[in-house]
């Protein structure tokens, strides 16, 4: 682990974490009693992965399904242990040290986690302030403030299996943040979430980092969950494969234009000369074209002849940027 | 210190469980009713063994009765606190994970996370008044009673671990709840009567193994004057020894929880 | 449709037989309580010098409480358990809008479970029967598996209907466990129903539950006269029909209510 990632600012710092685990997997030969047998087979959930987090920053944890994103979370909690490697939150153990690190973290794990699911959310906030001993003031000014921030004060009374998916996981957020920690883990926070509640969740995240400097760790294969993370580690078959901000991501991966031209005579230009063609049909062609081709004459005066009825020019959406990331990896293999 | 505050972590859990589990009141009554059948199974058999036979040698109607209501409670008890269907599925679906991130030791998060159901509670509380009416048919003196007690609670509280480390033994090697829950069902069964009625084997078998004869069987003969009152301070020594060794390897266990899913 | 419903069989008995470990735990689990009583018995005949109590011999004990445990292990279903859980997940409502009987499936799902059980009852009961000595005749077993295909049939659906309550109750788990106590001790399976005080038996002796396990288990260790044996199997019949006829009303009435809030 590079020393000169470990600074004062550093709040988290994986080294060269590896997790495994057995499976059960049933025999693939053909046949009534082949079909019985299982065999045990050793998966490997996160392969020597090292990272570090700043204090105060959003870092969004990118990768698909089955990664190890929140196998890793879980390391860092305290939930499992690494089989090979060290982890520091906050200058503690996680798997040492994780009834002292408890009080400083908060952790969202689905979306009615730690919800006393038959009973109103307020009662699983009161018991959130007799468990973490959290004086009367603040806990009322901390959860008249969150009950606000996320529009909650109609819901908040009603037993939590009565309440949408949204409205459960907003609460659940509410009860992981009443006692201030310093850290926050979120595993896939908006999942099945409606537009709206995210937006609010985000919104208190980037909140409780503006005014508290909560530093937040959320995993996620949704794209759009990104757009509030200051840093983006992408994580694929338990290695990560990119750790960065999202404009170094974008010139990574992003280095091409993306041109929709319009035009009756689609088929008859050849816009094989000018990139790669991502959609065709009748009256529109996508392309993707490297940033020096905007500048080239003929492709200038391809865009602006008369066949042409409208173009537009835009930089690749990050889901785009994402998918061309994950390709990278499947061509690297 | 931190012993108190487990405590009263545990007693807080409680409070909004039970308030969680009388949410549904028709449910809530049905448990408690089947709860209270655990008091057939004690009494009935004894009963009806004493009615159509002169019963087991060298133990009178009431002591069998208190024998039997003691097995009760204690493996009732021990069911309140470890719920192995309940701890097995948290373990399995990753569920366990909420309580893990708790200030709490495991052991702790284990049983604040998973006791407390309604059919334990009123299997304790009938097993108890069974206790207490063979107690006054007896005529016993305060002081063994006393002494009685002690050490059949101290036998929960082995027992409670044992049981713990059992179930997450069998869920590591098995996937299984339903080895400890039949092992805690046999328990209850053997322990009703007498052990030295099941030969050598079996009675190693509760007293060292599953040692549940630890906290019936022997401290019942303790009560009724059959083996000597000395023999209360071993079986706390004993009780002592079981507690350490059980949480040294339910700490060596609960390391391989690996969670559900990632 | 029948290869639908054998297809669902070989399913459910490739499932079984996938958990059979962890089931024949919980199998082997649950016969030592009952036979535990033998050691019981045993002291109760030997230190009272009883040669008989109740017209049961210590043989006929002894294998009273390893038979009649192995043939109320056998008939014994989980249907109870499916249907509550399915209530609560809301597949029996999806299950009614399939080309299959709801009702047929839960039964198959829960026989497959039966029959991987009773290759260990048969060698039980053979090996008890043997080493005690106690000699049966063809005509107590052909009775015996008439008796137990009623019993069988009489468990399952009362344990379906259990199982429908959740559909009141959210959760019908409870009530199982009531209804399985219940039947242990009423149908002889903590000790023969003779034993029970006679004005508890003459109530007893009319209803089903004896043939779960007192009746099959008393007629092969020969405590039950050859004489009363059709009378037991109409005894059976007459209940089976009546609680087939109750299951049935009830069944309709769960699945209306099903279709209207869903379950």
């Amino acid at each position: 682990m590079d020393n000169n990632n470990m600074d004062n600012n550093t709040i988290i710092t994986v080294d060269k974490v590896l997790k495994k685990y057995t499976v059960n997997e049933s025999n693939s030969k053909k046949g009534f009693l082949n079909g019985l047998r299982r065999k045990k087979v050793t998966k490997i959930a996160v392969r020597n992965v090292s990272l570090s987090i700043k204090k105060g920053s959003i870092i969004a944890l990118l990768g698909k399904n089955g990664s190890g994103k929140s196998t890793l979370i879980k390391m860092m909690t305290g939930i499992i242990y690494p089989d090979k490697g060290h982890i520091t939150v906050d200058g503690l153990s996680p798997y040492n040290d994780r009834k002292k690190l408890a009080t400083r973290v908060g952790v969202v794990l689905g979306a009615h986690g730690q919800l006393y699911w038959n009973l109103p959310a307020i009662d699983t906030f009161n018991f959130m302030k007799s468990m973490y001993k959290i004086p009367e003031v603040e806990f009322n000014k901390r959860l008249k403030s969150y009950l606000k921030l996320l529009s909650l004060n109609d819901v908040y009374k009603k037993p939590v299996r009565t309440m949408s998916l949204g409205e459960q996981m907003k609460c659940n957020f509410v009860a992981s943040m009443l006692h201030n920690p310093k850290i926050v883990f979120l595993d896939e926070p908006t999942i099945g979430v409606d537009l709206p509640s995210k937006s609010a969740l985000k919104e208190a995240i980037i909140n409780a980092r503006d005014n508290s400097g909560t530093t937040f760790l959320l995993t996620t294969h949704i794209v759009e969950d990104i757009e509030i993370a200051d840093n983006v580690i992408v994580i694929d078959k338990g290695r990560k494969k990119f750790d960065g901000t999202k404009k170094e991501l974008e010139k990574i991966f992003g280095d091409k234009r993306i041109v929709e031209v319009y035009s009756s005579k689609i088929k008859q230009i050849n816009f094989k000369s000018y990139g790669r063609i991502l959609l065709e049909k009748n009256d529109m062609i996508r392309l993707e074209v490297k940033p020096s081709m905007l500048k080239n004459k003929k492709f200038l005066t391809m865009l602006n002849g008369k066949y042409i009825s409208d173009y537009r020019v835009s930089e690749p959406h990050l889901s785009y940027i994402l998918s061309k990331l994950y390709k990278s990896f499947e061509n690297n293999k | 210190m931190e012993l108190i505050e487990n405590i009263k972590y545990f007693l807080l859990c409680q409070k909004y469980h039970w308030k969680e589990l009388f949410v549904y009141r028709s449910q809530a009554l049905v448990w408690l009713i089947v709860g209270s059948s655990i008091l057939l199974f004690t009494y009935l058999p004894v009963t009806i063994i004493y009615n159509v036979s002169s019963g087991i040698p060298g133990w009178t109607y009431f002591q069998l009765l208190l024998l039997s209501s003691t097995s009760g409670f204690v493996m009732e008890l021990v069911w309140y606190f470890v719920l192995p269907w309940g701890i097995v599925n948290g373990m399995r679906v990753g569920e366990f994970d909420k309580y893990l991130i708790r200030p709490f030791g495991k052991v702790t998060c284990m049983l604040s996370g998973y006791a407390g159901n309604l059919v334990g509670s009123t299997g304790v509380i009938g097993s108890l008044f069974l206790i207490i009416y063979c107690l006054i048919n007896l005529n016993i003196q305060i002081i063994p009673i006393v002494i009685f007690f002690v050490s059949i609670i101290i036998g929960i509280i082995a027992l409670v671990m044992v049981f713990l480390l059992i179930t997450i033994l069998s869920y590591k090697l098995m996937n299984s709840a339903n080895f400890t829950n039949n092992l805690m069902n046999l328990s209850l069964s053997a322990n009703t009567y007498p052990l030295n009625i099941y030969g050598s084997g079996i009675q190693l078998i509760f007293t060292l193994i599953l040692p549940i004869g630890l906290a019936v069987y022997y401290p019942t003969q303790v009560l009724f004057s059959m083996t000597t009152p000395l023999f209360t301070l071993i079986l706390i020594f004993v009780f002592a020894i079981i507690i350490i060794i059980t949480k040294i390897g339910f700490n060596k266990l609960i390391k391989s929880y690996s969670s559900g899913g990632g | 449709m029948s290869s639908t419903y054998l297809a669902l069989f070989k399913i459910s008995l490739k499932d079984k037989i996938a958990y059979f470990k962890d089931y024949m735990f919980s199998a082997v689990g649950r016969t030592l309580t009952y036979v535990l009583m033998i050691f019981v018995w045993n002291i109760i005949y030997f230190g009272g010098h009883f040669t008989t109590i109740k017209n049961f011999n210590l043989l006929q004990i002894d294998a009273y409480f390893v038979i009649g445990s192995a043939l109320f292990l056998l008939i014994n279903s989980n249907n109870d358990y499916i249907v509550s859980n399915d209530m609560k997940m809301g597949n029996v409502a999806k299950s009614l809008i399939k080309p299959l009987s709801y009702v047929y499936s839960v039964f198959i799902e829960s026989f497959s479970e039966n029959i991987l059980l009773l290759p260990s009852v048969l060698i039980v009961i053979f090996f008890t029967l043997y080493y005690t000595g106690l000699v049966t005749t063809l005509f107590s077993i052909i009775t015996v598996i008439i008796i137990i295909i009623i019993a069988y049939l009489i468990i399952n659906i009362l344990q379906f209907m259990i199982g429908s309550f959740a559909i009141y109750t959210s959760s019908a788990f409870g009530i199982s466990i009531l209804f399985f106590n219940i039947i242990e001790i009423l149908g002889g399976a903590i000790m023969p129903l003779t034993f029970f005080p006679s004005y508890v038996n003459n109530i007893v002796m009319l209803m089903p539950f004896q043939l779960f396990t007192y009746v099959p288990a008393s007629i092969l260790i020969g405590s039950i006269p050859s004489s009363t044996y059709i009378y037991y199997i109409f005894f059976g019949l007459f209940w089976l029909f009546i609680i087939a006829f109750v299951g049935y009303i009830f069944w309709n009435h769960v699945k209306k209510k099903i279709s209207s809030v869903g379950g």
